[in-house]
């Protein structure tokens, strides 16, 4: 047999006969040319099904000729790294491609799934929620999985996609929607007119309907001149042509999405897909029509497809979709696709025209009837035509084909208009839902608003840019419309069915009329919920097809005009997008923003563990030889508390505070008072938010009368920035005060322990290091290590410490040469667990406690509110929930049992017994005290203080283990502060 | 600065040891910008006595409009930032001497300058795809018509805020801040792998 049997001896715009390609189909090795889609080689090598349906695994075969199609659904590629759900009118045909038909096994052509198709009336729209639903827990373990496995679309990939994926952004003044006629004409009025234009087609070749029939615009063939225009456009720097780009989805203020295929290229670095980000001052929306299907018994037959789509393999690929069709229609198109069938080769059997008067003479015309019935079971053998007025004694003419080619008028492709929110109207007498107003800076032109003749969509297109490029702010182009002599209207009765039957609706869901008009009688009403109960239009083609037949239908069945009853919502996307665009960027390398510290290469070659801290990673601690990380920690924390240890705190959040009113501002800004500070010393701060809960705390540090310098924490440092900025600019805009985060400047170590002063003295020897000199809380500028360096004398940890800043760009030296400089001190890096642990021995609060439902005084830091002061948050204070006896207060639990370690989550009990009551409060933050030798915590406790000495319970629900503590105050260590001084 | 301070200077990217995989020509050249000082000058553009000083110390207007840069000899440029904030930045061999200068004329009036030179690292994006590049993860409009050579804008590029200052048609020098830099960095390569992006020589 030929390699491909209905390929036509010449003809197809998009094939090129010099270069053969093969491809596998379920197994079996096929030919086709450069240039073909997946489905015009299948049509060309007589493979007519192609997919098995959702529901009852009828055979499926091609419908259409592009995005709309509803049942040639197809999976590529083998195994692990299948890609399911695809439209075989959508993939071009590539050497050794392989794909397989869809819902079938062990194949489409013998499918043991069909078995399901003869129980078909069993199985009425709604029957999955009425039959699985008792008992309620069959579902999850038996229902689901298998009806899961029976319906449902391609196998998932097991394995990472391997394909690259791009996004990128652009802007302009217009994006066109579609290159067919009226596009390309938009699309050159606008860029003629100067405008940036975007051109966006989803097919291979500009040309909408053109591609799929010949046309006449001007004095030549109308895909030349769409040729010769495309080739204009090219030319001029402002424009940019894509190709196979489907602008899929229109959001709020002109933002466009535009998934491009751009892997068909196959150039180097290419992604498979790219999705654009198109700012389109306006858009024009010239997306074409979807021909719609006639209903009768059999219409899901393979071979029964619409007519535009079977003139269209005719005239873009050279492949009959059949050798003896039926063409059946309710408008003029009819008679051009038999002709341009009739002249590719398909013997023409009848045309059959639902309207009484239409004919041509050249061609076995019916006049007045339609197709009742499709023979045949697997494929279309034959059809029954039957008059469309229903005169009584009539009889059924029984016809031989092989493809019954169906024209039931257009639906214009409405969704970009409706996504942007534009409204619709229904046209009664021309049955079409036209957009109406537009919701965005947008214009719908040619079949996407209702213009079918050439003519007419060559010149809406042409006003549409036009228009476009003046409301960008352009002038009027020079030039004229193209012209077509193609005037005729091409508008279509409003009619679908005719005869019994098993007539479907969507294809690709199994919804017949049967099951529209059962939902009707069982009560419902709205369009949206008759989509939900049917499944109607919830496929991958989003019933671009079956829409208009679904409303259709549903008013008649509920006696209710068309205009009343309304469309479904039409959402994003358009077409499907693959997720792996939707991705690309936001997974793998690159994905998110790490922030290292300037001496993070340190840490890592030193092995530390690292924490996450909001964006930061930090050393959580140094691992050990022979030690867990329990151990490993508390022996930096025996080691500072001993010696000398250093910890990298370049996180912090650093603020330069300059201009005359800083401290005033600083006053109002803090709870407690920072203008009474002296040059060269430093207070810890504390910040409410307006409501009176503590927002974050620091150190801040007057370099100069009008000079401060501080810290946020690394948590709260942005918002801390941010609140600041915003008093600035709103609430206080007459004083003179600029803050200029210096975060990113400013590396920063701690030296903590006794023998911090030592090596400080050695590493800066012209810094006067003792206590009189540098006192606590003192703040000196010191070459430290041979750097220029801020020095500030405070404490975390407990223990004598300083904190040594640096410019970043410095921060690796310093850090490296101090703990050069501390070999001979045993100096110990720590981290943060170790940080952690001693500033709980501390009792120092941290955004654990702080945790925006805190007041100072909740926290114990009562005292440091000035009463009588004006201060962000002050006054809330005074509100009396914030003062009322019962609030949980800041107390230490020193847990009994030395050997207990405390689980996260753990909530403060008066009992151990895990009984459900309310709890006295909870644990905010816990570690093992090496000082101490046992488990302790910071916690919240209900009238904590008046609590101090007795025992409770730190449980933890979720673990079920629970231990006794004391609450104690919740300075554990050095209470006095003896060791701060050294 | 203090003895031992130039050897001391690290970049952010240095970890990358980007000299060693520098060649190569693809549609976009990546590479570290040359080391520069940076300082934020903070003042009321309103205020004309501000306006004069700056004039004064720098020899140069101070740039009013959103994105202006105004440039001040050799490769030192003043890049407006807000309505009262603004970018000192000049080549690391400079050795605070603008900035020193600028500091003199604002003394005693309003305003505020602070060093911040190691707050950012500067990351040279070149080449034909070079603002495609860049176009893969910023909203801005990089069309040469709406953002010219010598202007800049602050924004958000991939997974980092960057002061994008376009210095030629095809170039741009993206002022990202230090903790960034690396993961930034890791981001311009892995979307630059569309464009066949190359580590400048």
């Amino acid at each position: 047999m030929r390699r491909q049997p209905f390929r036509a001896a010449e003809g197809g715009h998009l094939i090129d006969r010099s270069e053969p390609l093969r491809f596998d189909f379920d197994g079996h090795r096929q030919e086709g040319y450069r240039g073909d889609s997946l489905a015009s080689g299948l049509l060309a090598a007589g493979v007519r099904i192609v997919a098995r349906s959702f529901k009852y695994h009828r055979p499926r075969g091609v419908w259409g000729f592009g995005s709309e199609e509803p049942g040639a659904m197809v999976a590529t590629g083998v195994r692990e790294e299948v890609r399911p759900n695809l439209k075989a009118t959508e993939i071009e045909l590539a050497d050794g491609l392989m794909a397989f038909g869809q819902n079938a096994w062990p194949s489409v052509a013998w499918d043991l799934g069909a078995a399901v198709g003869m129980a078909g009336n069993v199985l009425p729209a709604g029957f999955y929620y009425k039959t699985f639903m008792w008992p309620p827990r069959w579902w999850l373990a038996l229902y689901e999985p298998v009806l899961r496995r029976m319906a449902g679309f391609g196998p998932a990939p097991s394995a990472p996609d391997g394909a690259f994926y791009a996004k990128r952004r652009m802007h302009a003044d217009v994006l066109v929607a579609g290159g067919g006629p009226a596009g390309v004409a938009a699309a050159l009025a606008a860029a003629r007119a100067g405008a940036k234009v975007v051109l966006a087609d989803e097919n291979v070749r500009f040309g909408g309907g053109l591609l799929r029939a010949p046309g006449e615009i001007g004095e030549s063939d109308g895909l030349a001149w769409i040729d010769a225009a495309i080739g204009e456009l090219e030319a001029m720097a402002n424009v940019r042509l894509l190709r196979r780009a489907t602008v899929t989805g229109y959001y709020d203020h002109n933002l466009l999405l535009v998934a491009e295929r751009a892997g068909g290229d196959a150039a180097p670095g290419t992604p498979e897909t790219r999705l654009w980000f198109v700012r389109a001052r306006e858009a024009v929306i010239a997306a074409g029509a979807h021909e719609r299907p006639l209903l009768f018994a059999g219409n899901d037959r393979p071979g029964v497809m619409s007519a535009s789509a079977a003139g269209g393999y005719a005239h873009a690929y050279g492949v009959l979709a059949g050798q003896r069709a039926v063409i059946a229609g309710n408008n003029d198109s009819i008679y051009a696709v038999a002709r341009l069938l009739r002249g590719a080769g398909v013997s023409i059997a009848a045309v059959a025209d639902a309207r009484a008067e239409s004919g041509a003479r050249d061609l076995p015309c019916r006049p007045g009837r339609t197709v009742e019935r499709a023979l045949g079971s697997r494929r279309v053998r034959g059809a029954l035509l039957r008059r469309t007025d229903g005169r009584a004694g009539d009889r059924s003419e029984r016809i031989a084909c092989d493809l019954v080619a169906v024209a039931g008028g257009w639906s214009p492709a409405v969704h970009l208009h409706t996504q942007a929110r534009g409204s619709l109207s229904y046209d009664e007498e021309r049955g079409l839902v036209l957009p109406d107003r537009p919701g965005g800076a947008n214009r719908s032109a040619g079949a996407a608003a209702g213009r079918f003749d050439l003519d007419g969509c060559l010149a809406e297109g042409w006003a549409a840019g036009v228009a476009a490029a003046a409301a960008s702010g352009h002038e009027r182009p020079a030039g004229e419309p193209p012209r077509s002599p193609d005037r005729v209207a091409g508008d279509a009765p409003v009619f679908w069915r005719i005869g019994a039957g098993k007539q479907f609706v969507d294809l690709q869901y199994d919804v017949t009329a049967a099951d529209v008009e059962l939902a009707a009688r069982e009560g419902y009403r709205s369009v949206e919920h008759v989509k939900r109960y049917t499944a109607l239009g919830m496929g991958t083609d989003q019933g671009k097809t079956s829409g208009m037949a679904g409303l259709v239908l549903l008013s008649e069945a509920i006696g209710r005009p068309v205009a009343r009853t309304g469309t479904t919502t039409f959402r994003p996307p358009y077409t499907p997008v693959p997720m792996a665009a939707m991705a690309a960027g936001l997974i793998g390398e690159g994905r998110d923003a790490l922030r290292r510290t300037a001496a993070d290469d340190w840490h890592e070659a030193r092995g530390a563990v690292f924490t996450a801290a909001g964006l930061w990673r930090r050393p959580s601690y140094y691992p050990r030889e022979g030690m867990d990380e329990e151990e490993a920690i508390s022996a930096e924390v025996r080691e500072v508390r001993a010696g000398v240890g250093i910890v990298d705190v370049g996180t912090l959040g650093k603020v330069d505070v300059q201009g005359r009113d800083a401290a005033a501002f600083l006053d109002l800004v803090y709870a407690n008072r920072i203008s009474t500070l002296k040059a060269g010393r430093g207070r810890y701060g504390l910040m409410l938010r307006e409501d009176g809960r503590v927002f974050d705390d620091g150190v801040v540090m007057r370099l100069g009368e009008n000079h401060f310098y501080l810290t946020t924490t690394t948590a709260q440092h942005h918002a801390a920035m941010q609140h600041m900025e915003f008093l600035l600019q709103t609430v206080w805009p007459e004083l003179e005060v600029y803050a200029t985060d210096v975060s990113e400047h400013w590396f920063a170590a701690a030296l903590a322990g006794p023998g911090s002063r030592a090596l400080l003295g050695e590493v800066a020897p012209g810094l006067d290091v003792s206590d009189e000199a540098f006192p606590m809380m003192a703040v000196r500028a010191a070459t430290v290590a041979g750097l220029s360096a801020l020095v500030f004398r405070m404490s975390y940890s407990g223990e004598l410490s300083y904190e040594i800043a640096a410019p970043a760009d410095h921060g690796l030296a310093l850090w490296t040469r101090l703990l050069t400089a501390g070999r001979e001190h045993g100096l110990t890096p720590y981290g943060t667990e170790a940080m952690g642990v001693m500033r709980i021995e501390k009792g120092h609060v941290t955004h654990a406690e702080a945790d925006g439902r805190t007041t100072p005084d909740d926290l114990g830091l009562g005292r440091m509110v000035n009463a009588g002061r004006r201060s962000i948050g002050r006054r809330s204070l005074d509100l009396p929930a914030l003062c009322r006896k019962g609030r949980q207060q800041l107390v230490g639990l020193a847990v009994i049992d030395p050997e207990a370690r405390i689980p996260p989550g753990c909530q403060v009990a008066e009992r151990d017994d895990m009984r459900p009551a309310a709890p006295l409060g909870h644990v905010t933050s816990f570690c093992y005290s090496p000082t101490l030798g046992r488990a302790i915590a910071l916690a919240l406790v209900e009238n904590g203080r008046s609590r101090i000495g007795q025992t409770v319970y730190v449980a933890s629900p979720v673990t079920g283990l629970a231990m006794a503590a004391e609450i104690v105050p919740p300075v554990f260590y050095d209470a006095e502060g003896t060791r701060l001084r050294g | 600065m203090a003895d031992g301070a130039t050897e001391a200077r690290r970049s952010a990217l240095a970890g990358l040891d980007l000299g060693s995989r520098a060649g190569g020509a693809g549609g976009v050249l990546l590479g570290e910008g040359p080391p520069r000082e940076s300082f934020a000058l903070r003042g009321p553009a309103d205020d004309p006595a501000f306006a004069r000083a700056v004039e004064t110390g720098l020899g140069a207007g101070l740039p009013q409009q959103p994105g202006a840069v105004a440039e001040i000899g050799a490769d030192a440029l003043l890049i407006r930032l807000g309505p009262d904030e603004w970018r000192l930045t000049a080549p690391l061999s400079d050795d605070g001497r603008i900035a020193a200068r600028l500091a003199s004329a604002l003394a005693g009036g309003r305003g505020a300058l602070v060093n911040v030179s190691s707050a950012t690292t500067v990351i040279a994006v070149s080449g034909a795809h070079a603002a495609d590049l860049l176009a893969t993860g910023t909203g801005i409009d990089l069309d040469p018509a709406a953002f010219p050579p010598g202007r800049a804008a602050r924004t958000r590029i991939g997974n980092a805020q960057a002061l994008v200052h376009r210095k030629a048609e095809d170039a741009f020098e993206l002022h990202v801040p230090r903790s960034y830099a690396r993961s930034f960095w890791d981001w311009l390569e892995a979307r630059g792998r569309e464009f066949d992006a190359a580590v400048a020589l």
